[in-house]
Parts: C-alpha cells; sequence; structure tokens
C-alpha cells in the first residue's frame, strides 16, 4: 500500500479488516472443463496471442459495418416518409477506423452524405463527433414516440454508455496501447450504435401522433 | 502478488510453454491463479455464476493474448486486469437490461436501501457487498488485493482522485455499517 504513505492515509481499523480478508476464493466447481472445451474455438488454433488485435479490431469493424447499414435502412424508411433532421452514422473498417456519413433525407435533392473520420481509438474525430451531436438531435424526435417509461430506460442506457465512453478515453489517455481497453472501446461504440438502431427501429413501429 | 523465487521459474516455464500452445502449463496457471480471480471477480459482480462466467472469460482472453504478456507486471496482476475488464463490460451489458440505480444530481449513486436496513450484515464480507458499485470496487481493488490508487484507477478506467473519493467513501459507509 504505497499510497498510504504518499496520502497519508492511516490504516484504519476499517481497511485492516477488509485487509485481512483472504484475497483467494475458490469457485463452487471446477471451471477448466469449460474453459479447456472453449479454447478450441477456431481463433485460438494458432499460437494463442498472434495478431489477435487485427482479428478482434476487424470483428469489431465488421459489427459496426453491419450496424451502419441496419441504422441505415431504418432512417432512410424514415426519409422516405418525409421524417426531418435525420441523419445516419455508418463504420467502415480498416480495423481501427470508421467513418460516419451525415445524411438530410428531408433536404430537396439527394441527400447530403459527409465523411467523418473516427480518430483512432481512443478520441473520436470532430467530423464524427458532430455528426453523432446531430444524431442525437433526431434521436430526441424519435425518443417523444416511445412510452415514457421505454424512453426513460432509453435515455439512462444511453447515459451509461456515453459515461463508458468517457472512462474507457480517458484511460486510453493513460494506456494508449492497452489491447484490453481498445477492444472494450470498440464494444462500447458497438453497443451505442445497437442501441441507435433499436430505437429507430421502435420508433418507426409506432405511428406517428398527427395533431387533429 | 508475490511468489517465491522457485515458483515464479515455474510459472515463467508454465507461461512460456501455454505460448507454444501446452494446455496442460495453461491448466497449471488456471489451478494457481483460479481463487485469486474468482475472488475478485465475485466481489466485484456480486454472483457466483456471473463471478463464474467472468473467471472462464478471464483466462480464455488470457489464454488467447498470453503472447502480448511481457512479465512486465506480476501475472496475476495481468490477469486481474484481465478480470477487471471482464466484470466491468459484464456491469455495463447488465446496467444496459435494467434500470440501472438512482443518482443523485451530482451523479453519485445513491447507497443501496440495504445499508440502512434495520438489520446489519454480520461480517465485513456483507458488508463490503452492500456498497454502492463504485466504491465497492475501489475498495476491493485497494484494500484486498493491495493496489495502489493508480493501479485501481488505472484498472478501473477513472481518474486517480475519483478512486482516492470513492475509497474515502466505501471507509466512511463501511465504518458507518460496521459499528451499526
Amino acid at each position: 500500500m504505497k499510497d498510504e504513505l504518499q496520502n497519508g492515509e492511516e490504516r484504519d481499523e476499517v481497511l485492516q479488516a477488509v485487509g485481512q480478508l483472504p484475497q483467494s476464493i475458490e469457485p463452487q466447481r471446477d471451471l477448466w472443463p469449460e474453459i479447456a472445451s472453449r479454447l478450441d474455438a477456431p481463433v485460438t488454433s494458432r499460437r494463442p496471442g498472434v495478431q489477435m488485435g487485427w482479428t478482434l479490431a476487424l470483428a469489431a469493424g465488421l459489427g459496426c459495418m453491419a450496424l451502419g447499414a441496419l441504422l441505415t435502412v431504418g432512417l432512410m424508411k424514415r426519409a422516405d416518409t418525409g421524417a426531418p433532421n435525420t441523419l445516419t452514422a455508418q463504420a467502415t473498417a480498416p480495423a481501427n477506423s470508421a467513418t460516419a456519413a451525415a445524411t438530410t433525407p428531408g433536404a430537396a435533392d439527394a441527400p447530403q452524405v459527409r465523411q467523418a473520420s473516427l480518430g483512432g481509438y481512443a478520441m473520436l474525430g470532430p467530423e464524427y463527433e458532430q455528426a453523432r451531436a446531430t444524431l442525437m438531435i433526431g434521436l430526441a424526435e424519435r425518443l417523444d414516440r416511445l412510452p415514457p417509461l421505454e424512453r426513460q430506460k432509453v435515455e439512462r442506457n444511453l447515459n451509461e454508455i456515453r459515461r463508458a465512453l468517457g472512462e474507457l478515453n480517458a484511460a486510453l489517455k493513460l494506456a494508449p496501447n492497452d489491447t484490453l481497453l481498445r477492444e472494450l472501446l470498440l464494444n462500447t461504440y458497438h453497443d451505442e450504435l445497437t442501441l441507435l438502431a433499436n430505437v429507430n427501429q421502435i420508433a418507426d413501429s409506432i405511428p406517428s401522433r398527427t395533431p387533429s | 502478488m508475490t511468489l517465491p523465487p522457485q515458483a515464479i521459474d515455474t510459472e515463467q516455464e508454465w507461461v512460456e510453454r501455454a505460448r507454444d500452445g501446452d494446455r496442460a502449463a495453461f491448466e497449471q496457471i488456471y489451478r494457481a491463479y483460479s481463487g485469486k480471480v474468482y475472488g475478485l471477480c465475485l466481489r466485484l459482480t456480486r454472483e457466483a455464476s456471473i463471478a463464474e462466467d467472468c473467471t472462464q472469460e478471464t483466462f480464455i482472453s488470457a489464454w488467447r493474448n498470453l503472447g502480448r504478456f511481457e512479465g512486465r507486471s506480476a501475472l496475476g496482476t495481468w490477469l486481474h486486469r484481465i478480470a477487471v475488464n471482464a466484470a466491468l463490460a459484464r456491469g455495463r451489458k447488465g446496467h444496459l437490461e435494467v434500470v440501472p440505480p438512482p443518482q443523485d444530481e451530482a451523479g453519485e449513486e445513491h447507497e443501496p436501501a440495504m445499508l440502512h436496513d434495520a438489520t446489519p450484515p454480520l461480517d465485513v464480507e456483507a458488508a463490503i457487498e452492500s456498497l454502492p458499485t463504485g466504491a465497492r470496487h475501489v475498495l476491493v481493488l485497494y484494500g484486498i488485493y493491495g493496489y495502489t490508487h493508480d493501479e485501481a484507477a488505472n484498472m478501473l478506467g477513472i481518474a486517480v482522485g475519483t478512486c482516492k473519493a470513492q475509497l474515502h467513501r466505501a471507509r466512511r459507509l463501511l465504518r458507518e455499517r460496521l459499528s451499526a
């Protein structure tokens, strides 16, 4: 506990009691058979660890592409019904990059598409941030159409995802080469896209309320 | 998490052999560290079944990433780091499915209702289990597993100042709880 000396923290009774707890707790059953069976997965058939970064990043990128496509289809459906001010985000994958395209389906001519880049693992590029912010504006309109409980749940989940993204970005600033943090960050972006796609899908399934 | 020199030699051999695909060697690593990994996962997640899943994910991830383990930190620390990530990821997924704990205006979680129950927990372990998530995570890493604030903050993806504040909060709540 080097910090105790540095910070002048006394090891009070509480910390003493906590420190006496055993670090090791054996699982109630032997987990090794299941672990061993999962080691047989194709990805581990070669020497473990080799090129896993590329594999994971590619898988995450492909996942983002699929979700981006889903989101695009959903939003284009919205465009067909004349919904204003919506925007799509899509990701492309050379492993550690993504792009977002902003469209304005309500425009008279063909939708404007603006490419934005994801600035590496740790930080979103400003264009992507702007595109995402615009998407959030459209999202507010769709959220208004959701039942109150569903809306609250979505908003809580979005807040949770944003908090996680902030913490992961902060951690990656300290450890930019941490593979696991990068993986978590990509997964969290994946979660965000999934949530946005789900909101879009649900909102589309609810008839719009038109003023009488 | 230090081992005697002879054990470290053995551990290094296990790692080298496991890197070359020797599952028996990797099983030795599992046997040596499963308790500490499961203990950490159980205290972070509070559910035995989830802790078992996280433990499995930890060792599978370790197997796949052994090529990246450079030995700059102890193997146990490296495994703990993976376990924390697994538990946090599981917690985030859990939050997406259930209503998260209530927060006040400052964004801080309220203490679980059981902190104010008439019947106090019987032991320190139960009192730790009753702590709010953030405070519990820091207390477990700092108080039980002996990581520094820098290490714990890095593992949890939070600022060092936040880590210290959470520890202060955990100590206060735990003291109240244990003296009730």
